[in-house]
């Protein structure tokens, strides 16, 4: 049996989008609103950390939380406000925690590498950060339905309403996007995986 | 169709759609017949079960973490982006004034330069001039060490690294180009300790390549190798 994966959060939010237009536009209320808003990014920053046994100190977490701002100002222009801003940011800040990280073991020969961190082994060797950088080889149109659908928890009505394609667009394109995730990250998956 | 045939006519990737969509029910007479004529449907269902599954996993993870988030901020983090964007984003959005323009001019002429001079043929190097370091992961005798292709190559057609602590570990690699390291090419996951890339992948490469693994423990922080050069013979 397929698992359910509805679950309702939260509606498009098209007051995201316009505050984000009016924050690009100059808009001073807006900017402040968005400014507040993006103090989501060190708290993701840190959860994201916590998930992988804290490989960054509390220090470099701020360091690369005002990073990841500036990073996010610059893609703003390519919100759709199909999901809160929140959620839209959330990938920025599994991408840039990932970027950092490697950058930090990037170092010169002879520096001492960290620990190798202790902690109990999952099920599943799939982790968050490449599901993020799977998305980005779908088609834009299948990387929001697969958005929507799991992350936003819509019906495919629902879907087909906000993306302006009829219901059956929808399913097809999530079929697709799910077989193409499929191969991306489970074809060559041990056992247990695929 | 017989029971155990493998073909699958495009027409079943609407069922299969269907299926997905919990439009026709796993169990119901209609599917059952057809999953039971159609082994690659089979296939295919199962495939999508495991992917939803971790699909479930995965954004669960998404959106605690995100409503963690918006739940949980407060003056310190708004402060931190408040600073963010003081120093790093309204400045650029300032007008730049005149004795600025001409600076950054002169900065940009010294780094066309210095790209040009770095563009220029390097002096051949000896093979044995880029052995890699091995990577301790904590134990006696764990590494994470790139193999081959490591120095002059006939070709880039197989990526072979060690690691003795793979068993369920998921590897990545990346490889770039030294001339421009931010540009690079991450493979998929991987689980076996070699790779091999398509041509096309290949020939999108510069004669001389960077790369490096990036090994994924389940549930812990990934590590990753020191990084290595190899070329192509002229």
């Amino acid at each position: 049996m397929l698992p359910d994966c509805s679950f309702k959060e939260s509606q498009g939010d098209e007051a995201d989008l316009a505050m984000v237009r009016g924050a690009l536009r100059g808009d001073a209320a807006a900017l402040e609103v968005l400014v507040r808003r993006m103090g989501c990014i060190p708290l993701m920053l840190a959860a994201r950390n916590s998930r992988m046994r804290h490989p960054l100190s509390q220090h470099e977490i701020l360091d690369v939380a005002q990073d990841t701002f500036v990073a996010i100002w610059r893609q703003l222009p390519k919100f759709q406000g199909l999901s809160s801003l929140e959620s839209w940011v959330y990938p920025f800040c599994s991408f840039a925690l990932m970027h950092s990280f490697r950058t930090r073991q990037r170092r010169p020969p002879g520096d001492p590498l960290p620990e190798e961190l202790p902690g109990p082994r999952q099920q599943s060797p799939l982790e968050l950060h490449f599901l993020h950088q799977a998305m980005l080889l779908l088609d834009p149109l299948e990387e929001q339905v697969v958005r929507l659908k799991h992350y936003e928890g819509c019906t495919f009505e629902e879907i087909g309403a906000r993306l302006a394609i009829p219901r059956n667009t929808a399913k097809t394109r999530y079929y697709r996007a799910i077989r193409r995730l499929h191969n991306e990250l489970c074809r060559e998956a041990p056992e247990g995986m695929a | 169709m017989s029971a155990s045939s493998d073909e699958h006519p495009p027409e079943h990737d609407e069922f299969l759609a269907d299926v997905l969509a919990g439009d026709r029910p796993i169990g119901s007479a209609g599917v059952n017949e057809r999953l039971a004529a159609c082994r690659a449907c089979r296939v295919a269902v199962a495939e999508m079960g495991v992917m939803l599954g971790e699909l479930a996993r995965l954004s669960e993870q998404h959106r605690a973490d995100v409503a963690q988030a918006i739940a949980g901020r407060g003056a310190a983090e708004e402060a931190l982006m408040r600073q963010a964007w003081e120093r790093q984003v309204r400045p650029q959005r300032a007008r730049v004034p005149i004795r600025w323009r001409i600076g950054a001019l002169a900065a940009l002429l010294a780094v066309a330069v210095a790209l040009w001079l770095r563009q220029q043929p390097a002096p051949p190097q000896p093979i044995g001039a880029v052995a890699p370091a091995e990577i301790a992961l904590g134990g006696d005798d764990a590494v994470l060490q790139p193999l081959t292709p490591i120095g002059r190559v006939a070709r880039f057609d197989r990526f072979v690294w060690q690691c003795d602590r793979q068993p369920g570990w998921t590897f990545v690699v990346v490889v770039s180009d030294p001339n421009a390291p931010d540009t690079e090419y991450r493979s998929g996951p991987l689980v076996g300790l070699e790779w091999t890339p398509s041509p096309e992948q290949r020939d999108a490469w510069p004669a001389r390549i960077r790369w490096l693994v990036e090994a994924y423990p389940p549930g812990q922080a990934p590590v990753i190798s020191n990084p290595v050069d190899a070329w192509l013979r002229p």
